[in-house]
């Protein structure tokens, strides 16, 4: 009878009871399909990036060769090399570390103070603030590309790491003040009451008393908004046009369009293959503030 | 109270001309908030509250009110400013390279938020039973979604050439082509490609999603339904998309938009090539504004983005409250 039962059922821990577990026959190949099929899926999914990593330690010669003729033999660190001391791309993935990192702590802080200060510390016009800094999810920074460059042009933060750190910091706002919002209003209302009768400040109460809560909120606003630095193009592209300037992805558009002279298809593979990197690193490091900030973000957002 | 608030630039809504707030209404459940240290209070909330608040008026309502004015004058990059009424939306209008671009970019939205959304189905559904090693598919799917479009981009671009690309080796050993295929040189096949890096990057999003929708539909109701007579499919269709449809409308409205300002894969991979046959609106403003200069014309074109995506969103707030 369990064989029939809709596969959702199980998602709860009431219904997976011990003593439907794989033994009859038809449940054992139900398990078995599943198997098989899961690990097509993830193949899928997972072999042009394992492809690619792997294609970034052949020979440059080897990665242009027709297909047919090419051979995992003589993997070489050579595109690494070449893209660090050929094209000088160390400096340029120095920028991107420093943005997204500038980005991500910034971010924190500022969403921090302005959803503390939002469930906390509220004033009239709070919600009208809440509201404005919501709008921005109305207005995608594309489709306010040209004022926006005119303006931070005039205002000199255009060809400035401080600048595009501030536009990043910006356009993450409504993300990170919702989700921050939600990490304090769950923290229960006496806990702040008594430390103040005890006569702490704001800031004390906020770093010796809610930081451990407000940690997982913090750490998803801290993840999201470096990667959407880390992986971003079009604001680098257009924000940052000083080659010393450059952003990996935008150095690494330059190397497949020619810009740094001959185009390199082992330094294309290689810059790809690093900029997959720290993403990698981060998802493995802190998956479950991965899974909650997308669930949080897009299903409350 | 507000009258002794300190004059924090960019925080006119402080001075509380815009109406009632919960401070000042009975309603609030927080008694001992309101008097003593309450004045204290709201103004290390406005402090707190500031930097946001000026960045988002600064980078977000300043440019806003500035695309209007620029969008009435010629704006060159480069050389002096002229008003110029409203020649550019006449322009705009007539700009048949213009409009095949919103066509274009509304055909690949519709078509990759679809093909992202089932196949992000067909992956909750497998994912959600928690059964042994559905964990580990979740991970799966969901690394090129972490590693994000620009770095896959790249690879796309290695391995859509002509002759020692994979996607030329596998159509080869296949027997679909017999020879070298430039790909990304016929709009056709570029756009069909694009339109599956999209999903390969996409639909462990929508899968996630859908799955916490899944997960959260309690069990009585499949028993019932079973109860009833209904078959898998039938309880799928009956049970399962109905009470996931708000998730699906999320899904729809976010990758619709998202397809909408689509630019880095068209621009990595085919420029909007061959001809205008791959343009986005994005590329094409992209184009015009820091190209062609014209930034006056540019600023115009991105109108329709700014009144597309704010509808979207507004569509899918309400999507949100029909629960």
């Amino acid at each position: 009878m369990s064989t029939s039962v809709h596969p959702a059922r199980r998602a709860t821990p009431a219904a997976a009871a011990p003593d439907t577990r794989a033994s009859t026959p038809a449940e054992r190949l139900r398990t078995a399909v599943y198997m098989v099929l899961g690990i097509l899926v993830s193949l899928v999914f997972l072999a042009p990036v394992a492809w690619a990593v792997l294609r970034s330690f052949q020979p440059g010669t080897q990665i242009v060769a027709p297909a047919a003729e090419q051979s995992f033999e003589g993997l070489t660190l050579d595109n690494y090399r070449g893209l660090i001391e050929g094209i000088g791309a160390g400096s340029y993935i120095w920028n991107s570390l420093l943005i997204a990192t500038c980005t991500a702590v910034l971010s924190v802080v500022v969403t921090t103070l302005a959803a503390y200060a939002l469930v906390n510390f509220p004033f009239r016009g709070s919600n009208v603030a809440f509201a404005l800094i919501l709008l921005t999810l109305m207005v995608p920074f594309q489709a306010v590309l040209t004022p926006l460059f005119l303006q931070m042009n005039a205002m000199g933060l255009t060809d400035n790491l401080a600048g595009i750190i501030l536009f990043y910091l910006t356009f993450n706002l409504p993300f990170g003040v919702f989700l921050m919002r939600n990490s304090f209003a769950q923290i229960p209302r006496e806990v702040v009451e008594a430390a103040r009768i005890d006569g702490a400040g704001p800031f004390k109460i906020l770093l010796l008393v809610l930081r451990p809560m407000i940690i997982p909120g913090a750490a998803t606003v801290f993840l999201f908004a470096f990667l959407g630095a880390w992986g971003d193009f079009l604001g680098a592209l257009t924000f940052l046009t000083r080659q010393e300037l450059f952003t990996l992805p935008v150095a690494v558009q330059n190397i497949a369009s020619g810009a740094f002279g001959q185009v390199d298809y082992g330094f294309v593979i290689a810059g790809a293959v690093v900029l997959m990197i720290p993403c990698l690193i981060l998802y493995a490091a802190i998956q479950r503030y991965y899974v909650r900030g997308l669930v949080a973000g897009a299903v409350k957002g | 109270m507000s009258t002794t608030l300190p004059a924090r630039g960019g925080d006119p809504e402080a001075n509380g001309s815009t109406g009632h707030t919960d401070r000042s209404t009975t309603k609030d459940p927080r008694p001992s908030r309101r008097s003593g240290a309450s004045r204290h209070d709201s103004r290390t909330g406005v402090l707190m509250i500031a930097p946001a608040v000026v960045l988002v008026l600064v980078f977000v309502v300043a440019p806003l009110l500035f695309a209007t004015v620029i969008s009435v004058t010629n704006w060159p990059l480069v050389g002096s400013v002229q008003f110029v009424g409203l020649d550019n939306y006449t322009t705009a209008f007539t700009d048949t390279t213009f409009w095949g671009s919103v066509l274009y970019t509304l055909v690949f939205a519709v078509v990759s938020t679809a093909l992202g959304i089932l196949v992000g189905y067909a992956l909750a559904v497998l994912v959600r039973s928690n059964r042994q090693g559905s964990g580990l598919i979740r991970t799966a799917v969901f690394v090129p979604y972490v590693i994000g479009i620009t770095s896959l981009s790249f690879v796309a671009i290695l391995e859509f050439r002509p002759d020692s690309g994979a996607l030329d080796l596998i159509a080869m050993r296949l027997g679909l082509t017999q020879e070298p295929t430039a790909w990304l040189l016929d709009g056709v096949t570029a756009t069909v490609l694009i339109v599956l890096l999209g999903a390969y990057v996409g639909s462990g999003f929508s899968m996630i999603i859908l799955m916490s929708g899944m997960q959260g539909i309690p069990d009585e109701l499949y028993e019932s339904a079973e109860i009833d007579g209904a078959g898998r499919w039938r309880q799928e269709f009956s049970v399962t998309v109905p009470l996931v449809k708000r998730y699906l409308g999320l899904l729809t409205v976010m990758g619709f938009i998202g397809a909408v300002l689509a630019f880095t894969q068209f621009y990595v991979l085919t420029g909007g090539g061959p001809g205008d046959d791959t343009l986005t609106v994005m590329l094409y403003v992209y184009n015009k504004a820091f190209n062609d200069l014209q930034v006056g014309y540019a600023t115009a074109l991105s109108f329709v983005v700014v009144v597309i995506a704010p509808a979207l969103t507004l569509i899918q707030f309400r999507v949100m409250r029909d629960d």
